[in-house]
């Protein structure tokens, strides 16, 4: 079975790369990367990712309109997409959560964690859909 | 070269314009442009620095945001108190790369993001 395929966004370099060696090292996924919106969408819609970790706050076009995006695309809406974001705050989190994501994980996350937590809100995610 | 020094200096730059913000608010002259750029390094630092074994770091960046957010004047009273959170901030930054810079020097396994993912994936691919 080939490994899953993960598209990072972010438009900070570092966060990508170490993002990157999280689930490429740690997780074991193949890793598909964007610096902004845009090149995520175009991504998504080229490569079909099996998820996408997108981030919130982005110049141009940020997470939750990149989201909309996707979710307005047929090619697009069915890949889970869980945001990044470092306003952490719980008035923030919820709305995020209304948008209908998969998930929301925090900035800064923990490298050697973060396979491990982008798997629980797959699974969880799954298990939702099954009781549908 | 590790993560981590590849987005050191990244990482510097974004401190230093949070030092040059709070020289110029001591100066009563932080105009739109620098406290804009504050605002978003103090963010991004916030997200990152955490990644890198600096969680401290990234929850005074995370305060010196909340402070600098909004476009309204910084009340005066407020000026000391990020004065400390980025005086910390660049503390806690120094000493932890200067910790990283010994052992990188060390080449101490185990203690950079690389070689801890390394380790991980060699140790699942054990049958």
């Amino acid at each position: 079975m080939s490994p899953k395929r993960i598209l990072l966004v972010d438009d900070e370099d570092d966060i990508r790369e170490v993002a990157a060696i999280s689930m490429q090292a740690v997780g074991g996924w193949q890793v598909l990367s964007a610096s902004s919106g845009t090149e995520a969408i175009a991504t998504a819609l080229a490569e079909q990712p099996d998820v996408i970790l997108l981030d919130v706050m982005m110049p141009d076009l940020d997470g939750p309109a990149t989201f909309k995006r996707l979710e307005d695309d047929p090619r697009t809406r069915d890949i889970p997409v869980i945001l990044l974001t470092a306003r952490a705050q719980a008035a923030d989190r919820t709305r995020f959560d209304q948008l209908g994501v998969a998930g929301v994980l925090s900035k800064p996350f923990d490298p050697m964690s973060l396979p491990a937590q982008v798997a629980a809100l797959l699974s969880a995610r799954e298990g939702v859909g099954e009781c549908r | 070269m590790a993560v981590w020094e590849r987005s050191r200096e990244e990482l510097e730059r974004r401190i230093a314009t949070l030092e040059r913000a709070v020289a110029a608010l001591l100066a009563d002259d932080l105009g739109d442009a620098l406290r804009t750029s504050a605002h978003s390094d103090a963010h991004k630092l916030a997200g990152s620095l955490g990644m890198f074994g600096l969680a401290a770091g990234s929850q005074l960046a995370h305060e010196v945001e909340h402070k600098l957010a909004g476009t309204d004047a910084l009340p005066l009273s407020e000026v000391p108190r990020l004065a400390q959170l980025v005086g910390s901030l660049r503390e806690q930054f120094d000493v932890h790369s200067d910790g990283r810079r010994a052992i990188d020097g060390e080449q101490h396994p185990g203690h950079t993001l690389d070689s801890r993912a390394a380790a991980h994936a060699r140790e699942n691919r054990r049958p």
